[in-house]
């Protein structure tokens, strides 16, 4: 050792002579650690860990939540960091990122846009499966709930031009269509529907709803580049007066169980939804997301929150006047859960 | 040699080559030219600790100097599985003198060493649950119910199955 001290002891003698007993820790003494170097110590951890860790206390909660911590475990796990608030559902994200690249035309930027987000997606994918961890849910979070794309009273022309993930509906038809990507086991495939609040336009009678189950062509891991192909397995209903018949809020559909045996391990599971029926009025409805949930486990209370975008200069329909009174009215009695609907009685659900 | 003043006013000196691992005094070094006999105070390390941190620049004095900044992690310091043998036994330390180190080496200005005890602290964390983690740092759960069930199940799907 090349140090020389004042006391004649090498500082190891010192160490060795003069340590006194090992003190037990100090109350949370972790937790006095500068907050930075708490940072550090949870970017030393892989994102499971991490999660764990920041379940203990909410300083590292709320820590391990701020946007640059996310950013750097987003770097971690191979995530661009603008998508810091994608990765707690990278399987959703890729999933919507993907059938947005099918949507309606897109400037260029914004379809390089949409590449990245959806390769960001598939690199954190990547990244969860090579730690095999197998999400045990995979709710479909921030899905973008249906909205008016034109007029609240004006049908667009054509209708079809909407079918894609991007989740729309109009006053007199319903195309709603989304998709995750799901591995291999057995699934409960729940969509959450909301309906309108407008209980004066009455119920739907006649609904089709799909779901495909698909396997990809080729590749390992869901890209751009994946062809995919209808699986064996094609679940396909038509719900015939199934709705609740007036003023649902939320209801959430089973659909399943399905078998999902993909030679690579994932499938992708669509979920649509039609009637171009115009003799009955759909405004308002949209899928909140959907859910897959192992079969026999119990689904979990759900928090979701109106994202539904405003088009811009188009007007307040009445259904939402009046879902937002509604919601407003819901929001002052949230000190008491929610009444649970009369078709899912396992739900709470609590507006945001 | 450099001399060291200890928050507890105990003086150390050690070989330059050594004492430059430390970045702060390095810069200090380089602010003081050839002041030869004059002490760095280091009021924020003790000497018990300073000697630990000194024991850990004396091994690594010849390694390459770490990059001065560094805008994002590199592969090598997020990782928390590579710390080699001499390092593992050195950092093998009750809780509270690691976190002196830690403390010390953030202060001095050490990254290798301030990463080796973030990753150690990271490996006490790895494998455990939240439970475990919580009595190993002595953490008290300071959620309610409904907020720690809440988060439970945001996490959910990170979960083993």
């Amino acid at each position: 050792m090349a140090t020389q001290q004042e006391a004649t002891t090498s500082p190891e003698g010192m160490l060795d002579a003069e340590l006194p007993a090992p003190p037990a820790p100090h109350a949370g003494i972790l937790l006095e650690l500068p907050e930075e170097l708490l940072e550090t110590v949870i970017l030393a951890l892989a994102p499971r860990e991490m999660m764990r860790f920041a379940r203990t206390c909410r300083k590292v909660y709320e820590l391990g939540h701020q946007p640059h911590v996310w950013s750097q475990l987003c770097w971690r796990v191979g995530c661009a960091p603008d998508d810091v608030d994608k990765v707690l559902s990278p399987l959703a994200t890729a999933s919507s990122a993907t059938a947005s690249l099918e949507d309606a035309p897109r400037t260029e930027k914004e379809q390089a846009a949409e590449m990245e987000k959806q390769k960001a997606a598939v690199r954190v994918l990547k990244a969860l499966f090579a730690e095999q961890t197998v999400p045990r849910r995979l709710a479909a979070y921030e899905m973008e709930g249906a909205w008016l794309e034109a007029d609240y009273n004006a049908p667009r022309e054509d209708p079809m031009s909407c079918t894609g993930t991007v989740l729309r509906t109009n006053v007199w038809w319903l195309d709603l269509s989304t998709s995750l990507i799901v591995p291999n086991g057995v699934w409960d495939i729940l969509a959450r529907l909301r309906g309108p609040t407008n209980h004066w336009y009455g119920a739907f009678p006649d609904v089709n709803v799909t779901l495909t189950i698909e396997y990809p062509r080729h590749g390992a891991r869901p890209s751009s580049e994946t062809t995919w192909h209808l699986a064996q397995t094609l679940t396909e209903r038509v719900v015939a007066g199934a709705f609740p018949s007036v003023e649902f809020e939320h209801w959430r559909h089973p659909l399943g169980p399905v078998d999902v045996r993909s030679p690579v391990g994932y499938a992708r599971v669509t979920f649509n939804m039609y009637d171009h029926d115009t003799s009955t009025f759909k405004s308002g409805m949209c899928i909140d997301y959907i859910e897959a949930v192992r079969t026999g486990d119990e689904p979990r209370p759900v928090h979701w929150s109106d994202k539904r975008p405003r088009v811009p200069g188009s007007m307040q329909a009445p259904w939402e006047r009046q879902g937002t009174a509604a919601m407003r009215e819901l929001e002052e009695t949230t000190m008491t859960p929610p009444p649970p609907t009369a078709t899912d009685g396992q739900d709470v659900c609590v507006i945001m | 040699m450099v001399k060291l003043l200890s928050s507890d006013n105990e003086k150390i000196t050690v070989a330059q080559d050594v004492a430059v691992r430390s970045m702060l005094i390095k810069n200090m070094l380089e602010d003081i030219g050839d002041a030869e006999d004059a002490e760095i105070p280091l009021p924020n390390v003790t000497a018990r600790v300073l000697k630990k941190v000194i024991e850990y620049c004396e091994h690594h004095k010849n390694d390459p100097m770490p990059p001065a900044e560094e805008d994002e992690l590199g592969d090598e310091r997020r990782r928390s599985d590579d710390i080699d043998e001499w390092d593992a036994d050195y950092i093998d330390v009750e809780q509270e003198l690691l976190f002196e180190i830690i403390l010390a080496a953030n202060y001095m200005d050490i990254k290798p060493l301030l990463d080796l005890g973030c990753k150690t602290v990271a490996n006490m964390i790895k494998g455990k649950t939240t439970e475990e983690i919580r009595k190993t740092f002595n953490i008290t759960c300071d959620f309610t119910a409904e907020e720690e069930e809440q988060i439970r199940r945001e996490n959910e799907w990170a979960e083993d199955r």
